[in-house]
């Protein structure tokens, strides 16, 4: 249950975050279409597998890439 | 005298449009709809004076009673952003139109094919060195959407770290197979990316896929997504028929949402919840059993002789058959100038009380078109989980013999440690063409780890580096 109420409390508070953002149509994302704005993982695979062995956690991994504006 | 008043009254009406012109052309950005801010002139006042604000502050802390002067700075700076800004705008705009009249020239567009290939090498001061080559491909096609790749790795395994030796085993060298694929289409504002893999070592088969759904939502500002994977594992022994293994089976569910932040800045937010059911020890690993009250002689990084000496007898590892995983992680990319932060950060929590915290930094730094470098720190910070003994200890049974745990672990990795991670990585572009580039990028990267509550050994130092060559075609 407490587990439940810190998600609901951590996602209330992205989306207060999230109100907080700029409307960026696609023509002024030239920052953002930089190939070092990708969300993507940045180990590859040799480093995420040693992460995974050196480390008692997981999860956490590659996001949903957005707004690129690149298409 | 009516001429004088018509005049009077044409006078006040032109006045009364003037006040009118004025509204309109302040009140405009505010009431257009925001598409129409892609026409450089018509860029909301209230955002350049924002930005003027912005750098103002940035610039001028030091000088704060000269307002007039930081204000003429401020405003020219503005300007100068606001051009830059204005020519990115431009650049992104334009770039595609030329890029398809080129494309449609030679035959329309089509797909890009990239290949890669990465040899990836690891050792430690617990004798255990890594060889890992990796070999992908891939074939997309960004306008229409849709991309398939797959990758195949390798990793040989030298090891005689200190839980071996404790042991009396021999050293060991092993081979893992790695294969993978992935698909990914759109269908208007809704992707769809699918994933399977098979990895197989002499004693563990795993086997697994799953699937992503996003939704460009606000024209690719809020990207919500929602996804899933199943997995399912074989553990055994090496000579041991497959009959024998065990199963481990694993479900996941991820959700989150990716953000535009602003012009410069992304931003996501996810959440991971993974479920483990099945055989979750290692089938190899003893642990030294000492007397009743003896424990405490045992100190943290106790040396191997020591513990022999006050050993019984070993008892295999055994750990509770479920877990439960959550990972709460967030993400973040900033631009500035020929720069890009990026960091991410995770916080884990388990069933078996296991909670820790990953950090991870990046500063990509552009050096010229064709360089980027980057430093690379990492922390990661963990508590151990509620079953972590420092070496088991019987129970005392007065009505007969003394007992042992129910649950007990041998896994460094399940104990209290932090490790940090910090090294370098550079990334060149071969060739000079943009549109097809070969890139080369090397890492080095130094781990140490400390073990807090931990027998045989307190730290571990490592070293890991890698190599790729990346070809789009």
């Amino acid at each position: 249950m407490k587990k439940k109420t810190a998600i609901v409390w951590l996602f209330s508070l992205a989306a207060l975050s999230g109100a907080a953002c700029t409307h960026v149509p696609p023509f002024q994302r030239g920052r953002l279409a930089h190939p070092t704005m990708l969300l993507q993982e940045t180990a590859g695979p040799g480093e995420s597998h040693v992460y995974a062995i050196h480390e008692g956690a997981v999860g956490g991994g590659a996001a949903v890439e957005g707004g690129c504006g690149c298409n | 005298m009516q001429l004088t008043s018509a005049t009077r009254r044409r006078q006040k009406y032109n006045r009364f449009r003037f006040g009118l012109a004025a509204i309109a052309i302040v009140t405009a950005p505010w009431l257009s709809p925001a598409d129409a801010w892609g026409r450089r002139g018509a860029r909301p006042a209230a955002e350049l004076s924002a930005d003027a604000d912005d750098e103002a502050r940035d610039d001028d802390d030091g000088e704060a009673k000269k307002e007039s002067e930081a204000k003429k700075e401020a405003d020219a700076e503005a300007e100068t952003e606001a051009a830059k800004e204005a020519l990115e705008d431009e650049e992104v705009i334009r770039r595609p139109a030329r890029r398809r009249k080129r494309k449609q020239g030679s035959g329309g567009a089509g797909p890009t094919v990239r290949a890669s290939t990465e040899v990836s090498a690891y050792t430690d001061t617990d004798a255990v060195h890594v060889l890992s080559p990796t070999v992908s491909g891939a074939v997309s096609d960004d306008l229409a959407g849709w991309s398939i790749g797959g990758s195949y790795l390798v990793d040989a395994v030298s090891a005689a770290s200190v839980d071996i030796v404790s042991t009396a085993s021999h050293h060991w060298v092993e081979r893992r197979h790695v294969g993978a694929g992935s698909a990914s289409f759109k269908a208007g504002l809704v992707g769809v990316a699918l994933s399977g893999g098979v990895s197989s070592e002499p004693d563990y088969l795993s086997i697994g896929g799953g699937g992503v759904l996003s939704f460009e939502l606000a024209e690719k500002n809020v990207t919500p997504f929602i996804g899933g994977s199943y997995g399912h594992d074989l553990v055994g022994r090496t000579g041991d028929p497959m009959s024998m293994w065990q199963e481990l089976n694993k479900v996941s569910v991820k959700t989150g949402v990716t953000f535009v932040v602003n012009r410069s800045t992304i931003a996501s937010l996810s959440f991971d919840e993974i479920l483990e059911r099945g055989y979750l020890a290692k089938p190899y690993r003893y642990l030294p059993v000492v007397a009743p009250g003896v424990g405490a002689q045992v100190p943290a990084g106790a040396s191997i002789d020591l513990v022999k000496s006050l050993n019984e007898y070993s008892v295999a590892e055994n750990v509770p058959t479920e877990r439960n995983r959550s990972a709460l992680a967030g993400r973040l990319a900033v631009r500035a100038g020929t720069t890009t932060f990026r960091g991410d950060e995770r916080l884990y929590y388990d069933n078996w009380g296991l909670l820790a915290t990953t950090t991870d930094i990046h500063e990509f730094i552009d050096l010229g078109s064709r360089v980027v470098v980057w430093p690379h720190l990492r922390a990661h910070v963990q508590r151990g989980v509620f079953f972590w003994r420092r070496i088991v200890e019987q129970i005392p049974n007065p009505a007969g013999p003394a007992g042992i745990p129910t649950y007990r672990a041998g896994d460094r990795e399940l104990g209290p440690l932090y490790t940090l991670t910090g090294g370098f990585g550079i990334k060149v572009r071969l060739n000079a063409d943009v549109k097809a580039p070969w890139m080369l990028t090397f890492q080095l990267d130094g781990i140490y780890t400390r073990y807090l509550d931990a027998v045989y050994i307190s730290q571990r130092q490592a070293l890991f580096s890698a190599m790729g060559l990346e070809a789009t075609f």
